[in-house]
């Protein structure tokens, strides 16, 4: 654990804007992965997911003292990733291959999210490849709430651009998708919806 | 092991997997650490403010001929017009600038700057490579502008 992580985004935002690198870095390192949830969650390449997650981080560097409310650094994160992703989508970048030789960023290579599944084990795979097997909408919010640490209700509001009230039981919708996905995947009674098992 | 998990338990487990299955490569953070020393004090940012290629600003998105991508930006009263053409990874850039007195211009990327010709408030960059790009704009008087990053 950081020594930050007791300090609020609106102080590293403000001690960024004050010249301060390690501040930056604190950001980066609080707020990165909910950046790479969102852009995965859009479902983009590994390669375009960077370049999205890269280019928000560039809008808050030149912004650092512009936001007009430090604290909710995380929201304002979501909804500028939120738009770089759109703008990869709607540019038809998705399944584009990656140019050599771009940015800082050479060294990412071109896995897709089911590679990773050879790491995990049988049982998870299965969860993982149901979870892929969602709509648009079930995954990008299940793979934005998946990012470590939890992200607020207001972050994952600001990234699918929906209600913080309606959060909440999209979720628990989704869940219940994932479980029936499963359940006819696998014929394994313990993926029923709560409630409905024994 | 996964029997009866709660909704909650369930989602755990998710964050779990989505770690090992899809994290955040490693190189990412570190590259997004070191862009900080890209910051600019000394120079005014002229925002982004429309973008053809933003689906969140429809009303906004002007197309220009073929599939071009037009960008605007403005601080104060200096505009730039910036027209992209796309060939595979090669972009080419034609920017416009006006409002202000243009003595020098530099194409600033992540991996550096290259001065540009100006002529009559044009300037124009070709075979550069897709990826974040802005440009610093300075005037006779010394004083700088630079554009929101953008990636083209």
């Amino acid at each position: 654990m950081r020594t930050s992580d007791t300090e609020t985004a609106g102080a590293l935002v403000r001690r960024a804007a004050a010249g301060e690198q390690h501040a930056w870095d604190d950001l980066v390192s609080r707020f990165n992965d909910l950046l790479w949830s969102i852009a995965r969650g859009f479902r983009l390449s590994t390669a375009d997911a960077a370049d999205a997650v890269q280019t928000s981080w560039l809008r808050l560097l030149e912004n650092l003292d512009r936001i007009s409310d430090p604290e909710r650094v995380a929201a304002w994160l979501a909804t500028t990733t939120r738009r770089e992703c759109l703008k990869t989508l709607q540019r038809g970048n998705r399944e584009r291959p990656h140019p050599a030789g771009h940015s800082t960023l050479d060294a990412v290579d071109g896995t897709t999210p089911v590679d990773g599944r050879l790491l995990l084990a049988e049982r998870d795979a299965e969860l993982w490849d149901a979870f892929t097997g969602m709509s648009d909408r079930c995954q990008c919010l299940l793979r934005v709430l998946m990012t470590t640490p939890p992200p607020s209700y207001e972050s994952v509001a600001a990234a699918l651009e929906m209600p913080i009230g309606s959060i909440g039981p999209t979720r628990a919708r989704c869940l219940a998708r994932l479980r029936s996905l499963l359940a006819e995947r696998t014929a394994d009674p313990a993926w029923q919806p709560e409630g409905r098992r024994a | 092991m996964t029997i009866d998990l709660s909704d909650d338990e369930l989602s755990t487990r998710l964050s779990e997997i989505a770690t090992v299955a899809d994290p955040a490569p490693s190189t990412l953070a570190a590259a997004a650490g070191a862009l900080f020393g890209l910051r600019q004090l000394d120079a005014e940012l002229a925002e982004l403010i429309r973008d053809s290629a933003d689906a969140a600003t429809p009303e906004l998105a002007v197309r220009a001929d073929g599939d071009d991508r037009m960008l605007s930006f403005e601080a104060g009263a200096a505009a730039v017009e910036m027209q992209v053409s796309e060939r595979a990874d090669r972009r080419d850039i034609v920017a416009h600038v006006s409002g202000i007195v243009l003595q020098a211009a530099t194409l600033e990327t992540l991996s550096g700057q290259h001065s540009l010709q100006v002529d009559d408030g044009v300037l124009i960059a070709r075979d550069l490579v897709a990826g974040p790009l802005r440009l610093r704009l300075t005037t006779p008087a010394g004083s700088a502008i630079v554009t929101s990053w953008v990636r083209i």
